[in-house]
């Protein structure tokens, strides 16, 4: 099976934090779904799964972000929870974010799939 | 002149004639002198043999009183000489068992004097092992109620009030440290855990402890948690608050 790695720490920031564009701009879980996650996901071959690193960098994660970047892809509709957790694993050197990688499986599982309309809180730019 | 009667003589009348010598006329004096009897002597001789017998009798009662105190200290002296045998035969079979081997080989001897030594000192080696362990519990314990206590009152403080930009650099050293300080109460978890002795227990605690941290993270970092748009959620607050009182008593639980 192939396997693709996203750093989060690196790729995306090492202080993720906040729910919406709204609150953190492009450090929130908003940015990191609509701007990272579903490219990736929507790059992945049909057996392919991607890895995610978690604690490059990242000092810890608010359920806020969590919520809002991962388990988006099934509240939106992108995609099934079963699906998504098929295609999805987490990787630490730091045992302790194991933590954060149960809470996103949690949030993804207790997730209504396609339950609310995406609508985009991220700025205009001129 | 001296009468003759038929009677018993118990003396004789001596008459002495006597010349007054102013007048010079004579008188016939009678003088009566008693003569020894033999049956006041017989009755004399019979009293000093009853004083004699009396003494004899007082001289037998004082013998007969020496012959019995004799007899019971002699009795005194064999009651003791039997007991003194027994106490010397008793005194001599403790020697003998002190002052005797064991019996046995020497190499088991050495063998049991070793294995006692093993278990003593293995004995001893568990004791303060459990002792130390219970040290550290307690310390481990000390130290999550510690960060909980601050835990607690950042999420309070930060959940009480709605955001407002006059404050936002104070929310957000809030948001880092409830973010830091919910990643030492899952460490100081582990610790707790790893020093619960029995495993039933360290199963359970392990179970309570992880699903209320669970609750925690959820409850201080959800809904609009460093969003600029929060606002106060009193809710939350209580939740945050029932959340650590639950894991103080489990704690305190696990402290006695």
């Amino acid at each position: 099976m192939e396997m693709s790695v996203f750093n989060i720490g690196l790729q995306f920031s090492q202080e993720p934090s906040g729910r919406y564009y709204s609150d953190t701009n492009k450090r929130s879980g908003e940015a990191f779904r609509e701007e990272f996650l579903r490219k990736e996901l929507e790059a992945l071959q049909p057996d392919e799964k991607i890895t995610f690193i978690m604690d490059d960098g990242v000092e810890g994660y608010g359920s806020s972000f969590l919520t809002e970047g991962f388990a988006g892809i099934v509240k939106y509709g992108y995609m099934q929870a079963s699906e998504f957790k098929r295609k999805i694993e987490f990787q630490y050197s730091d045992s302790d974010f194991k933590f954060y990688a149960d809470k996103i499986i949690q949030y993804i599982s207790e997730a209504q799939f396609n339950s609310k309309k995406y609508v985009p809180t991220k700025p205009k730019t001129k | 002149m001296r009468a003759d009667l038929n009677c018993i003589s118990i003396g004789s009348n001596n008459q002495t004639i006597a010349c007054d010598n102013a007048t010079g006329d004579f008188s016939l004096q009678s003088a009566f002198a008693f003569e020894p009897i033999p049956h006041i002597q017989a009755i004399e001789e019979l009293s000093s043999s009853f004083d004699q017998q009396n003494f004899l009798i007082s001289q037998v009662q004082q013998f007969s009183d020496l012959t019995n105190k004799l007899n019971f200290t002699i009795d005194r002296q064999t009651e003791l000489m039997v007991h003194g045998k027994s106490l010397i035969t008793t005194l001599e079979s403790v020697n003998d068992t002190l002052s005797s081997t064991p019996k046995g080989s020497l190499s088991e001897v050495i063998i049991g004097a070793l294995f006692s030594v093993i278990a003593a000192f293995t004995f001893n080696l568990i004791y303060w092992y459990l002792v130390d362990k219970k040290k550290k519990l307690s310390s481990s314990i000390a130290r999550l109620n510690t960060v909980l206590d601050a835990f607690e009152k950042t999420a309070t403080e930060y959940w009480y009030f709605s955001y407002h930009i006059r404050h936002s650099k104070s929310n957000k050293i809030k948001e880092m440290k409830m973010k830091a300080e919910h990643r030492i109460l899952r460490q100081s978890k582990s610790e707790i855990v790893k020093l619960i002795h029995r495993k039933k227990t360290k199963t359970e605690v392990d179970a309570e402890l992880t699903e209320l941290l669970s609750s925690l993270f959820d409850s201080a970092t959800g809904g609009d948690f460093e969003s600029s748009e929060r606002k106060e959620d009193l809710k939350r607050v209580g939740e945050i608050i029932k959340i650590c009182t639950q894991i103080r008593m489990i704690t305190a639980g696990l402290n006695t």
